[in-house]
């Protein structure tokens, strides 16, 4: 079951006075199903943040048509479902961390009673313990995201939109985000974020879209997207024939596709020497970034 | 839709109070005591009036200065900080910021005109003078036509930015003060067009000179209750109709 649905969606920005349009988005189509953890990947301009401030409601659209869980995006009923980060969220920051959440609460309508054992378990998830009566004046830039996240998960909605979730974090920051990502998925949620790290992206996602100007220009799950043509032989004792790299691991020889696989294996048993691995060769997102497509060539 | 309100209400108050909006009315109560012994020394027989004056004037001045730049932020620097992302994508409708806002700077200048107002009774109270009758009534006055400058202010927040909002909100307030003389402008003006803009700017900007409560303070006369009603509900109605622009620009702009 698709829990957002857009079809054809178009964004043009208008400057106040001199009416001059910049297209943000140009057509976008995109599906992403409940109970995943969904990747939205592209050059800066590309639209990604564009299409995540329509589905919050932030922005209205041109054109086309965005829903969450039937409902037209922008209506009470749609935002019910879902939390936000924005991309480098700035917030009042002359509140406590306590004061903080519970006026996100009583946004979300959560019931009053719930909101200060429900603080303590957000600001636990996000690592963030004991910080209810610290400004966030005084927090750091990470600490500011995980506060961010905390915001964002503290009504327990059904979908998760974060807006570059890990930048600025540090590698541990990533990580624990990363984890969190995957809570939210266990717990039945949806995730749907946007990030430029590609390998937490590759880490983390089950499905991906990448934009580029305004269009998607690929969508899949990550295994389909990565797995290549190409397979990968490895042994521990160099044969006698065919083209084979030493690695500290062993021998290395790639095949440009199964059935070349299917004859180095033949030989490789006539000969009795023994395989260690022998699997379709897996790509990097960063390859498929850069390489297949040429995102963020042009810019 | 009251919790929302109020929860957004509660933030701007304490927003207000953490970030010592209220320092100004340590300044007035150090002009009022300075006022109040520069008046003995200067006036005779008519302290009591000029200490009400003077202290009503600066009251109105500070807090309509107040409501004009804490109006203009209101809209316009929670979206230039980025700070109503996460507000907007939660399930309220715009409007319900807008009142929110509105509603918790409301409160603070009540806050602050009343205090004012406690202060002015304390320093004619030290100086053995008696308040007026209508001290009240000249407070709520000032107090309403706040709630006005405010309400514009909010509306030019709603689609501009701090600084132009700021700029439009204190000319709105002064023309306001001076709309009477449009009014005899559009009488005394040779050319027909120039006329005609006269009483329509008058009839369009907000008649804030008749929320002066300083005739009822010079002469100590006891105020018409039926006019101060029309005052009352003119200026609700004025305020509501800029609200209401207000909550519609907001529902339709782009948050960049």
């Amino acid at each position: 079951m698709s829990i957002i649905e857009i079809e054809g969606l178009k964004k043009v920005y208008r400057s106040p006075f001199l009416r001059r349009e910049v297209v943000g988005l140009e057509h976008l189509d995109l599906s992403v199903e409940a109970n995943e953890i969904f990747g939205f990947l592209g050059p800066n301009g590309a639209g990604k943040s564009t299409t995540l401030k329509i589905l919050t409601g932030i922005i209205q659209a041109t054109a086309g048509s965005a829903k969450i869980a039937g409902q037209e995006v922008g209506s009470p009923h749609a935002r019910r479902m879902l939390g936000f980060m924005p991309e480098f969220p700035t917030f009042h920051d002359f509140l406590r961390a306590e004061e903080f959440l519970t006026f996100y609460g009583e946004l979300s309508g959560m019931p009053r009673d719930r909101l200060p054992d429900r603080i303590d378990e957000v600001l636990n998830l996000v690592g963030l313990p004991g910080v209810q009566d610290r400004p966030l004046r005084g927090f750091s830039k990470g600490m500011l995201q995980r506060i961010g996240l905390a915001q964002a998960v503290l009504h327990d909605p059904e979908l998760v939109i974060l807006d570059e979730p890990m930048s600025g974090l540090d590698p541990v920051g990533r990580r624990d985000v990363r984890r969190l990502m995957e809570g939210l998925k266990a717990q039945g949620k949806t995730v749907l974020f946007s990030s430029h790290v590609l390998n937490d992206v590759e880490e983390v996602s089950d499905r991906i879209t990448v934009v580029q100007q305004g269009r998607n220009v690929l969508s899949g799950t990550i295994e389909s997207l990565l797995s290549g043509q190409r397979f990968e032989l490895v042994v521990r004792e160099q044969p006698t024939s065919g083209s084979w790299i030493k690695t500290a691991e062993g021998f290395h020889c790639y095949c440009d596709d199964e059935e070349a696989a299917q004859v180095v294996l033949q030989q490789l048993a006539q000969a009795q020497i023994s395989v260690l691995r022998c699997q379709r060769e897996r790509r990097s997102l960063e390859a498929l970034f850069f390489d297949d497509f040429g995102v963020g060539a042009k810019s | 839709m009251m919790r929302p309100i109020l929860a957004i209400a509660q933030l701007t108050v304490r927003e207000a109070l953490r970030k010592r909006v209220f320092v100004n009315l340590a300044v007035f109560a150090a002009l009022m005591v300075g006022v109040s012994l520069l008046m003995t020394g200067l006036t005779i027989g008519q302290h009591q009036r000029v200490i009400h004056t003077v202290s009503f004037t600066v009251l109105a001045v500070v807090g309509n200065l107040l409501a004009v730049f804490l109006g203009a932020g209101l809209i316009a620097h929670e979206v230039e900080r980025r700070t109503l992302y996460t507000i907007v994508s939660r399930p309220i409708r715009r409007w319900v910021f807008v009142v929110g806002r509105y509603l918790g700077l409301a409160a603070v200048l009540a806050i602050n005109t009343i205090v004012g107002g406690l202060l002015v009774k304390v320093v004619l109270m030290v100086s053995n003078w008696p308040a007026f009758d209508h001290f009240v009534v000249s407070l709520a006055l000032i107090y309403v036509e706040m709630l006005v400058v405010l309400s514009i202010s909010v509306l030019f927040s709603s689609f501009s930015t701090p600084t132009l909002s700021a700029t439009f909100g204190f000319c709105f307030w002064v023309i306001g003060r001076l709309s009477v003389e449009l009014q005899d402008l559009a009488v005394l003006a040779k050319n027909d067009g120039l006329a005609t803009a006269m009483k329509v700017s008058y009839t369009i900007l907000p008649n804030l000179g008749r929320l002066d409560p300083m005739n009822l303070l010079v002469h100590n006369r006891p105020p018409d209750g039926t006019h101060v009603a029309m005052l009352f509900l003119y200026a609700f109605l004025y305020i509501g109709i800029m609200l209401s622009a207000a909550c519609w620009t907001f529902e339709r702009r782009d948050l960049k």
